[in-house]
Order: structure tokens, then sequence, then C-alpha cells
């Protein structure tokens, strides 16, 4: 075991470096991320001009709600989709299957370095919603001290769990050859079903219970009303448990897509 | 004039021919560009279920505004989209020396040359989206009102063209920044919705900085009825300001390129 951590240290290390030398294209990608949360802050905020409440929102809170769906799905969303697809259309996916580790883990652990520079980029734009909004935003920020594990631990999943789902979809490129289509379908539908427009309880109540079914909801739909503080202990540990059940479920699925396409790949491959 | 005509002609056929080859990234990608569209339109009907108006703007008002940024983005991205992308590839590995020793003008070369026929989608859930607001109106929509859109319209593609051309010919100084062309469609994304909630500084800046009124905000108000003649007119201006700033840009851009093979 300390052979592989030795291992995932190098990879690590590898790909901090990497992030750090392109950090000009991790400012757009940071960018990309942030204009979305943006420009719904600013509809709703003109919105509540006209009034108070938008469900159980106050206007603080839904600042509050945009913010923390911006720093999760900044620091929790890897993409491995994009890369495996590549390298699997290219043929260069051979040159992976012969190093000394698996290739998912070696892609999950460059994810991890590309996500840590985001915190750079996040700093300062945290402090200058800050200085924006004041108190009023900080108000809506209610984590409670009990459901602060179960955040860590479903901020954990959240990330494993977009990491299984979105590299199943890469692997598709064994089958499909233009996978790109299918991987953009793929991101609005969870984007959108993750609450990354309108938070999920906005949403018409058989929307919302539709949601209850899928996995988008708890990347970072669940985690956002765990740090506003509206969920109670059990309520908490629920969806702790369904997010680790839909984390197991997508990580037998990839395994068994890598392994099937796997067996196509070789037939084919020279 | 004739011959970039004929060219074009033959630009566009062999990228039908090209399409033909993916038919099924053509349906793959249809279906995707048709989820975002329905995300888009079940959105505002969502918030418009809590609200009656934003900043002035009723939900019929606000399905303008998203079948405008529909048409405007699937004409520019049908037109100018895969180019775009491709450009800075194009400027970075040096593959510009085979554009500028064609007897043709580089930038209408290296804008024009792949037609895009998947975003063709879009224009066409745009003009069903204007349909269906345009039947929520109150009162009909007026023929100078419809015809002042339409070029508006135009104008909105030809800023978006201009500013996405300038971002990508900043990579003949920034050398490696393969996704500075995605920049764009953040871009759009802040057009997403009306200007007008923006406020104080921010507005100015969105609307004679960086011209994001002028994408979708600007037309919709053309054809809602609300637009002010001097908004028209700034919009004129701004387009023919645009595509001048970008022509000399370029011409600028191009004295610093190095190419890779000499």
């Amino acid at each position: 075991m300390p052979k592989l951590l030795r291992k995932v240290r190098v990879l690590f290390l590898a790909s901090w470096q990497d992030s750090l030398m392109y950090r000009a294209e991790s400012l757009v990608w940071f960018v990309g991320d942030a204009v979305l949360p943006l420009v719904m802050i600013a509809l709703w905020t003109a919105a509540y001009r006209t009034v108070e409440r938008v469900g159980d929102y106050t206007v603080h809170d839904m600042v509050n709600y945009y913010v923390l769906f911006l720093v999760l799905s900044t620091l929790l969303t890897p993409h491995p989709e994009w890369n495996t697809s590549g390298l699997i259309r290219s043929g260069q996916f051979s040159k992976y299957l012969v190093r000394p580790f698996p290739y998912l883990l070696e892609q999950l652990t460059g994810e991890v370095a590309w996500r840590g520079v985001r915190v750079f980029f996040l700093a300062p734009m945290l402090l200058l919603f800050f200085l924006i909004f004041g108190q009023g935003l900080v108000g809506s920020f209610g984590l409670r001290w009990e459901t602060a594990p179960i955040l860590l631990l479903s901020a954990v999943f959240s990330f494993l769990l977009s990491y299984c789902l979105k590299a199943t979809l890469g692997l598709l490129a064994f089958w499909v050859g233009q996978v790109d289509g299918i991987i953009e379908a793929y991101l609005v539908v969870m984007m959108f079903l993750a609450g990354s427009i309108i938070p999920l309880d906005l949403m018409p109540s058989a929307v919302e219970r539709a949601t209850e079914f899928l996995p988008f909801r708890y990347l970072y739909f669940f985690p956002v009303q765990l740090l506003q503080g509206r969920l109670d202990f059990l309520a908490a540990l629920g969806g702790l448990a369904v997010q680790a059940a839909w984390l197991l479920a997508a990580f037998l699925l990839m395994r068994r897509v890598l392994a099937a396409g796997l067996r196509r790949y070789g037939a084919y491959g020279g | 004039m004739a011959r970039y005509l004929r060219l074009y002609a033959a630009f566009a056929k062999n990228s039908i021919l090209n399409a033909l080859e993916y038919r099924l990234s053509t349906v793959v990608w249809s279906v995707a560009t048709i989820l975002y569209s329905a995300v888009y339109v079940a959105s505002i009907h969502f918030i418009f279920g809590h609200v009656q108006a934003i900043a002035g703007w009723r939900m019929e008002h606000m399905l303008v505004l998203a079948a405008t940024v529909m048409l405007v983005d699937g004409v520019v991205e049908t037109i100018f989209g895969e180019n775009m992308n491709a450009l800075s590839d194009l400027i970075n590995r040096g593959e510009l020396d085979f554009v500028l020793s064609k007897p043709v003008s580089a930038r209408f070369y290296v804008s024009t040359r792949k037609f895009d026929w998947d975003p063709l989608v879009q224009v066409l859930i745009g003009g069903g989206v204007l349909w269906y607001a345009v039947g929520l109106f109150g009162e009909p929509v007026t023929w100078p009102g419809a015809l002042l859109y339409l070029a508006l319209v135009v104008c909105a593609c030809l800023i978006a063209y201009s500013l996405w051309f300038m971002a990508v010919s900043t990579v003949f100084w920034a050398g490696r920044l393969r996704n500075i062309a995605y920049l764009y469609y953040n871009f759009i994304e802040v057009a997403r919705v009306p200007t007008d909630v923006f406020r104080g500084a921010l507005r100015f800046g969105l609307t004679f900085g960086l011209p994001v009124a002028f994408i979708a905000t600007v037309p919709s108000q053309a054809l809602i009825g609300i637009l002010s003649p001097t908004f028209a007119l700034a919009a004129f201006a701004m387009t023919a300001g645009l595509l001048i700033v970008s022509h000399l840009f370029w011409r600028f851009a191009l004295t610093k390129y190095s190419s890779a093979s000499s």
C-alpha cells in the first residue's frame, strides 16, 4: 500500500505543476464556472425589488445559494470525460494501459490537483462577494455542528460520484466515435437537475420529486442545503446514505464499462 | 466580391459533405441543443412562477430575449464557430502560413472556411420560441418594430463575431491559450438576461464596454416596442465601429506572427 501511495504522490505533484503552468487556461475555465451563478444573482436581486420572499428564500439566502453553489461546483467537479474520450479516440489510451497504476486512478489524482488551483481564483472572489453583500451573505450560512461531519463526507462523495459518472461517459468512446455531443447533452441536463440554474425546491413540485430519484441533486444541491442548515440530522444522514448508494452504483458501472470497453479495444488495437 | 461568394459556396458545400459523413454526430448535437433550449425555456417558466416581472421584463419579454439569444448564437456558431475554435491552434502551431500564402483575404479565410451545420437547429428552435413568445403579447407586433428587430439581430451577430475574433487574435501574443475561444460562450451566457438587471457602472460597462446589451436586450426591446431611437443608432454605430476595430486589430496582430516553419 505505501508503494501505491508514493506513486499517487508523484502523479499528484506532476499534475499540480502542470496546472500551475497553465494557470491562464485555468482562469478561463474558472470564469466559465463563475458566469452562470453571477448572472443568476443579478437576475434574482432585480426580482427581489418587487417581492420579499421566493419560496423559502430571502434575497440573502438566494445570493448565498449561488455563491455556495459556485464554490462547490468549482472545487468538486472533475472533468475526466474529455481527456478519456480523447485518449481512446486517438489510440493513446494504450500508453496508459501499460503503466503500473490503473488509468482511472491516475486520472483522478490529476483532477484533484487541477481543482486545487481553483482555490487561488475562488478566494479573492469570495472576498469581493463579502465586501458587496456583507453580513447578509454570511447570515444565510447556517451549517449545524451535528451535520458538519456529514457535510465533509458528502463533499468527498460528491467529487467521486461526479468522477465516476463522467469517466463512464468518456469511456463510451470505445463504442461511439463522436462522444462529445453526448457529453454536452449530459452536462446540460446534469447541471439543471443539480440545481445550477434555480434551486431545486423552487421548481414545480413534480419536477422536484423527480430529481429525488436521480443522482444529480446529491452533487451540489444536497451539500448546499447542509451548508445553509436546511436539513436536520436525520434528513442529512438519510441524504448521505442515498448519496453513498449512488456512488457505489456509479463506481460499479464505471468498472464494468471499462472492462467491457477494454475487451473491445483489445480486439481492434494493433 | 463575386469570387468571394463562389469561394464561400465551395466552403459550404465542402462542409455539407463533411457533415453527411458524420450524420450520427449531427443527430446527437441536435439532441443536446434541444435539451439546452428546453432547460432555458423551462427555467424562465419556473422563475416567473414566483415573480411577475424582473426589472420591468415580464415572462413573454424574457422569452423573446431567450429566442433572440438562440437566433444570434445559432447564426454566429453556424458561420464562425468552428473557425474561431480552430484559429488559436492555427496561430499557435504556425499553420497560419498555409493561409497567408493563399491569394485570398486571410481574415475571410480563417473566419469562414468551415460552415458548421449542427448549430442551425438552434436557429429553428429560436424561431419557434419567438413565435410562441410574440403570441403571448397583448397587442400585435408592428411592421417597423419587426424590421428593426431583424436589422438589430444582424448587428448582434456581427458584434459577437467581431469580439470573438479579437479575443482569439490575442493568441498572437499569449501563446498557448487554447481555451480562449471558450470566453465567447461566457459572453453569450451574460446576454441571456436583460442588461436592465445590472445596475450603475456594471450596466454601463455591459453596454458600451463589453457590449453584451446589443446582443439580445436591445433587439428584444425593439420587438417589444420600448427601444429608444438613441439605442438603435448606438447599435448600428457599435457594429460599424467593432468591424473596423477588429480589422485593425487583426492587421496589427498579424505583424506579431512568428511562423513556426521558418
